[in-house]
């Protein structure tokens, strides 16, 4: 396997497990089943991608990066704060069901959206069901415009992205906010007898939580530079829930190892020519995982709490 | 024929297929709490085993014959995969945690679909129609060309008439009883000598069956392949959330509501590409405003 091959591997590795850590603050540590990440990683991407086609300053270079970044955060901040509003007074296996049939919508609606070219693409209509993409274009629109085409989003940008994104959200769910959260994942009246506003604390970590959903979305655009509706179905929001599950609910850094390991999965498969069974063992080990292993590798801890268990056991 | 009936039939008829997946969905949900997600693959296999018999089934069968044989075929194959799913998949988790058993639902789901790509290698199959007699031409009325398969009309009677029996049963039988008691408080239940997994088991069959049947009612008119069972089942299971999950009426009634609201919307002039969305959409308003479902009762929540 190639450097390159491995690079793109590990770059959706990470693109992954910030999606993953980022579900884990709505499912793992407020306790609320969403089924619709691939929604907001999906409004993240298509924000990122719009941005760049529209508002690309050839001056800024690298920085036009994170104008998509802004972008793809907020618009996904918005809509998470749209739907949560209703959404959140759901319980439950109808609030899993409501985001589940969110994700749809918004794949739905890419499918059959189309946008305005720009000055890019000029009188074409970009987006539906072939999405938006930089790669399948000619040499000349490349050479007229290299900084739209730069893949800003490297594997190091990802790892930095992946690390921020967890130091944040470690110290929200550190923080009197994270506490709060895990109240109302124990008992929600409970929490709102202690004082906290449970539907404000709820639709706060929905918020947060889609945030960093688009913060993936657009890393995802910027290192693809290709994307369209088929990348964000049911299915991968099943995926980032899996990689949540495996690492375990509550567990921010059990769902990077998660992400790590279920990335891995796939191109192990590929490797050792078993391409055209991925899909069932991927089922199959969903299932298993399940019956293993319900609390995940870590369970509710953090790597450092679980290492110094370890030591404590050997001394 | 105008525009306006020719939607409202389409979605009356492919509501009667809703309403017949809804009811496993709200059988199953009622009695364990469980969003079998699998419930839309037993339809898709059960189109695949109605398939089976009828290539094996001699060419000059009348089809007065055939046909109850596909469909009595598919309804046994939905039962027995349901049946097997349960006691393989479900029965083990069943005291874990609720994400624990969805996630599993999710994972049967997947794994059948992708099993069932084996078959014919994934390559669509439909039926000779020609074969089927005069069932799969388009209907002539009174009204004129209404550009729908006789056949399709024939699924709103069968899709009531098998409610009708599922209700009978669950209302009058012994064992609909034990259903009911199991749905209410499985413990009590249990301690009153009803055989608590048997029951469930049961609840699967019956389930499996209706998916079956309707699984290969609607081959007769679309083409059968492994993921025909994902979108019908997310809207099956909506009509059952709609129509009050745990209620058969509600299941039916909401089947209906979905298959009409999605055809009604494209005479309406929504694109038809978005009318799936028109589903989902009445799901996150039907969500908010009542929750319970149209014909379903309140759980009031206690400390």
């Amino acid at each position: 396997m190639s450097w390159i091959e491995l690079e793109s591997v590990f770059s959706i590795i990470g693109i992954y497990a910030i999606l993953a850590v980022s579900l884990n603050m709505i499912c793992g540590v407020t306790g609320l089943l969403q089924l619709g990440h691939a929604g907001f990683f999906a409004i993240g991407a298509y924000a990122a991608g719009l941005v760049s086609i529209y508002f690309t300053i050839p001056e800024l270079g690298f920085l036009n990066l994170f104008i998509g970044i802004a972008a793809a955060m907020l618009s996904a901040g918005i809509v998470a704060l749209a739907l949560g509003i209703p959404c959140l007074r759901l319980r439950g296996d109808y609030l899993a069901i409501a985001t589940l049939g969110f994700g749809e919508i918004v794949r739905l609606c890419l499918v059959n959206i189309t946008f305005p070219g720009g000055k890019m693409f000029e009188d074409e209509r970009i987006g539906g069901s072939l999405g938006i993409s930089f790669t399948e274009f000619p040499e000349d629109i490349w050479a007229k415009f290299p900084d739209y085409s730069a893949k800003y989003a490297t594997l190091p940008v990802i790892a930095i992205a992946l690390i921020i994104t967890y130091i944040i959200l470690r110290n929200i769910k550190m923080s009197s906010i994270g506490r709060a959260l895990m109240c109302i994942r124990e008992d929600e009246i409970a929490a709102s007898s202690m004082g906290i506003n449970v539907a404000k604390f709820k639709i706060l970590s929905f918020v947060i939580s889609a945030a960093f959903g688009g913060l993936a979305g657009a890393l995802f655009f910027h290192n693809e530079l290709a994307i369209s509706p088929g990348s964000f179905t049911l299915l991968c929001s099943i995926e980032i829930l899996l990689m949540v599950v495996l690492g375990g609910m509550g567990s921010l850094s059990g769902s990077i190892l998660g992400a790590i390991i279920l990335g891995f999965i796939p191109t192990l498969f590929s490797y050792i020519g078993l391409g055209e069974y991925k899909q069932i063992f991927y089922a199959l080990m969903l299932i298993l995982l399940i019956r293993v292993t319900p609390n995940g590798l870590f369970g509710m801890n953090e790597l450092p709490k679980i290492l110094s268990r370890r030591n404590q056991n050997n001394a | 024929m105008n525009d306006f009936l020719f939607y409202l039939l389409t979605g009356l008829c492919i509501g009667a297929i809703y309403a017949l997946i809804a009811l496993g969905y709200t059988l199953v949900y009622g009695i364990i709490k469980l969003i079998n997600f699998a419930h839309g693959e037993f339809y898709m296999l059960g189109a695949y085993a109605g398939y089976g018999i009828y290539i094996m089934l001699p060419p000059n069968i009348p089809v007065w014959l055939s046909i109850p044989i596909i469909l009595i075929t598919s309804g046994i194959a939905g039962a027995l995969i349901a049946v097997i799913t349960e006691t393989v998949a479900y029965k083990p988790i069943r005291k874990s945690s609720r994400l624990a058993a969805l996630l599993t639902a999710i994972g049967v789901s997947f794994l059948l679909q992708n099993a069932a790509a084996f078959i014919n290698n994934a390559s669509p199959l439909q039926y000779n129609t020609s074969k089927l007699g005069s069932i799969g031409e388009i209907s002539q009325h009174a009204l004129g060309n209404t550009g729908i398969k006789v056949i399709q009309f024939h699924f709103i009677w069968l899709s009531a008439l098998l409610t009708l029996i599922l209700w009978l049963i669950v209302k009058y039988t012994n064992f609909g009883r034990a259903m009911r008691a199991v749905s209410q408080d499985a413990d009590a239940a249990a301690l009153m000598g009803i055989n608590i997994d048997s029951v469930i088991r049961k609840t699967f069959a019956l389930g499996g069956f209706m998916a079956g049947v309707a699984g290969s009612l609607i081959a007769f008119q679309s083409i059968i392949t492994p993921i025909m069972g994902f979108m019908p089942g997310l809207k099956a299971f909506i009509a059952a959330v709609i129509g009050g999950i745990g209620s058969i009426p509600g299941a039916f009634l909401g089947g209906f509501i979905i298959g009409i609201v999605e055809n009604i919307v494209v005479w309406f002039g929504v694109p038809s590409g978005y009318k799936d969305i028109a589903s989902f959409t009445v799901l996150i308003i039907a969500l908010i405003i009542r929750p319970q479902g149209i014909l379903g009762k309140k759980i009031k929540e206690k400390v």
